[in-house]
């Protein structure tokens, strides 16, 4: 979290997660473009622009299959969640990949023609009406489009100037982009290739796309609730220094946080990109996002100074074991006492309230807004 | 909790043992995806670069520009190099110019099989003998193929043919690059046929639509020098 912008913020686990990205796209390229023509059965070797464009774009291909991947991944095993800290750099060099297999097609199929390039590029195959020789460069021209307006706006700088909530509708268009991608590669490349094996990998990538995705949608959520007070879970249902999701009809979910013998309800969408603060946890007496660690104190949501974000907080009681739950927000910000837990006997994590939420890392001032 | 199980990523901690293993098991599978895929590309054939070129012969310049050379013990009735510009452009121009006159050209060649392609430098009218390059008529045709530009599939692209390659070829073919059909079987000993209307002229602009797939047509066939010119009507062309 930072209470400024700048360009990119660096640390550590951005350095070591954008290394072992570049060093994957290297070895992809670097084997693609120097090793795999050895193994080639052919007269003679494909032209560079020709080999470039393959490579790079098989590459971006498979980088953003891996970016649809993680999200689910990281939501069925939360051992993935650092993969999904970086995506946003993640995007960025898979963008960079996808222009350089654009720039490679541009420079060879469409340049030095009397039309200038683009104007080749959009009137060189206008096939419409035919499924074999459909112009698929449109399905690569949106796709590459999508990528770099989503590239553009990764920046924190967009989030705020859009919201979260446009923001990361406008981010779900890399959906629309994959699907293109596919279009893409199953009306060009695959029409032209005799070997079966670009079509496997292929469908392999969008079945593990969909699979994926399926699967984590399919996790269990607790029953629906309405409003006004509504029973969210018992208190051993939630374990301590983590939250509940509680679904609430017609709006968005509340996270039911336990923190040392207390309980406490915020909104489950963080300020930052609307991460699922519920599959968060409470770090140094914050709740603490999973997806890029935006912090906010749990009895008010507003993140510790110097930082400005505030989340929705609710009110909650307890009658037993239960917790219930009033799904009215409150504005961001507004201060609701932590609920303390009555136990019946000891209960050695029952030490009282918490609000010292401000213990955050200097060396994160600016990390956290880098795009 | 335990909080060394739940990431942070401002607090950079080493990563964990599983996350290094699917780092791993990634990289693994990526150089093997692009082994794979890398070493599955399509023949793209045997067309090269053929040396600079210094040629002497007649112009013919319809449907598309050729210059027929002087024939020889290899060629008895002469031997018809196809003629393109530099980049996507064709030399119609220069050739209706000099039709049926004697040019010497210069440029850089390439060759594919039977297909021998001349991009032109410089041509202009030459001294010697001219005379009509020998034509025979071979009758009717129904042939399958694909239409490429003569220029990228002489080697000047590897691949210059398929459906990746079909804007490409009808931005060729639209500059003016000769259209060639390189057919499924061999026509007269020939694996491609130089391409024109039915009149004998460049093709119409529905040509577009038929490139870069295989398609079946019908038309006259006749030989101009060693090269085989194929006269149809490109709009009455099917998919088999």
């Amino acid at each position: 979290m930072s209470a400024r912008y700048v360009p990119i913020g660096w640390n550590t686990s951005k350095l070591v997660y954008d290394a072992v990205l570049l060093a994957a796209i290297v070895l992809y390229i670097g084997v693609f473009l120097w090793l795999a023509p050895r193994f080639q059965h052919v007269t003679l070797p494909l032209d560079d622009y020709s080999a470039r464009m393959a490579a790079f774009g098989s590459c971006a291909f498979l980088l953003l299959t891996m970016i649809l991947c993680i999200g689910p991944a990281a939501r069925l095993d939360p051992r993935f969640l650092p993969l999904l800290y970086n995506r946003r750099h993640f995007g960025v060099m898979t963008c960079a990949v996808a222009l350089t297999h654009a720039n490679a097609a541009l420079d060879w199929y469409f340049s030095y023609s009397p039309l200038d390039p683009f104007v080749a590029l959009l009137s060189g195959n206008t096939s419409f009406g035919r499924a074999h020789g459909f112009p698929f460069e449109v399905f690569g021209i949106f796709a590459l489009l999508v990528l770099v307006l989503l590239a553009a706006t990764s920046h924190d700088f967009w989030l705020k100037f859009l919201t979260p909530p446009v923001w990361k509708a406008l981010h779900m268009g890399l959906y629309a982009g994959y699907t293109s991608v596919v279009l893409h590669v199953a009306f060009g490349a695959l029409q032209t290739s005799r070997n079966p094996l670009l079509a496997v990998v292929m469908m392999l990538c969008v079945l593990l796309v969909g699979t994926l995705h399926v699967a984590a949608s399919r996790r269990p959520d607790d029953p629906v609730v309405r409003p006004p007070w509504v029973v969210a879970g018992t208190v051993a249902s939630i374990p301590e220094g983590r939250a509940i999701v509680v679904p609430v009809s017609g709006a968005e979910p509340v996270a039911i946080f336990r923190h040392e013998g207390h309980l406490s309800a915020v909104t489950n969408l963080c300020a930052h990109q609307n991460g699922p603060l519920g599959e968060g946890a409470v770090v140094d007496g914050c709740i603490t996002c999973p997806w890029h660690g935006f912090q906010y104190r749990l009895a008010d949501g507003c993140a510790p100074a110097p930082y400005t974000e505030k989340l929705a907080t609710f009110r909650l009681r307890l009658e037993g074991d239960t917790v219930l739950l009033n799904p009215t927000p409150n504005p961001p910000g507004t201060f609701v006492e932590p609920l303390p837990i009555v136990m019946v006997g000891p209960d050695p994590t029952n030490s009282g309230p918490s609000d010292k939420g401000g213990r955050v890392k200097p060396d994160h001032d600016a990390g956290e807004r880098g795009a | 909790m335990n909080h060394d199980s739940f990431f942070v990523g401002w607090r950079g901690r080493s990563v964990s043992g599983f996350l290094i293993g699917v780092c791993i098991l990634a990289f693994v599978l990526f150089g093997g995806l692009a082994l794979a895929i890398g070493s599955a590309v399509n023949d793209p054939g045997g067309g090269d670069f053929a040396g600079d070129k210094d040629l002497t012969g007649v112009v013919v310049a319809e449907p598309y520009p050729l210059l027929v050379l002087d024939p020889d013990a290899t060629h008895p009735n002469g031997h018809a190099v196809l003629m393109s510009g530099g980049g996507k452009h064709g030399v119609e121009a220069l050739a209706a110019a000099l039709s049926g006159k004697r040019a010497r050209a210069t440029g850089a060649g390439f060759k594919r099989g039977s297909i021998d392609m001349l991009l032109v430098d410089t041509i202009a009218g030459a001294e010697g003998p001219t005379s009509a390059p020998a034509m025979e008529p071979l009758g009717t045709w129904r042939l399958t193929g694909e239409i490429c530009d003569g220029k990228c599939v002489s080697g000047v692209m590897r691949p210059g043919d398929g459906l990746a390659h079909k804007a490409c070829a009808n931005v060729c073919i639209s500059g003016g690059v000769p259209p060639v059909l390189v057919t499924t079987a061999p026509v007269e000993g020939a694996g491609f046929l130089l391409m024109g209307d039915r009149n004998g002229h460049a093709l119409p602009d529905s040509f577009r639509d038929h490139t870069g797939l295989p398609q079946r047509m019908d038309g006259s066939v006749r030989r101009i020098a060693d090269v085989l010119i194929f006269q149809t009507d490109v709009d009455a062309a099917v998919t088999p």
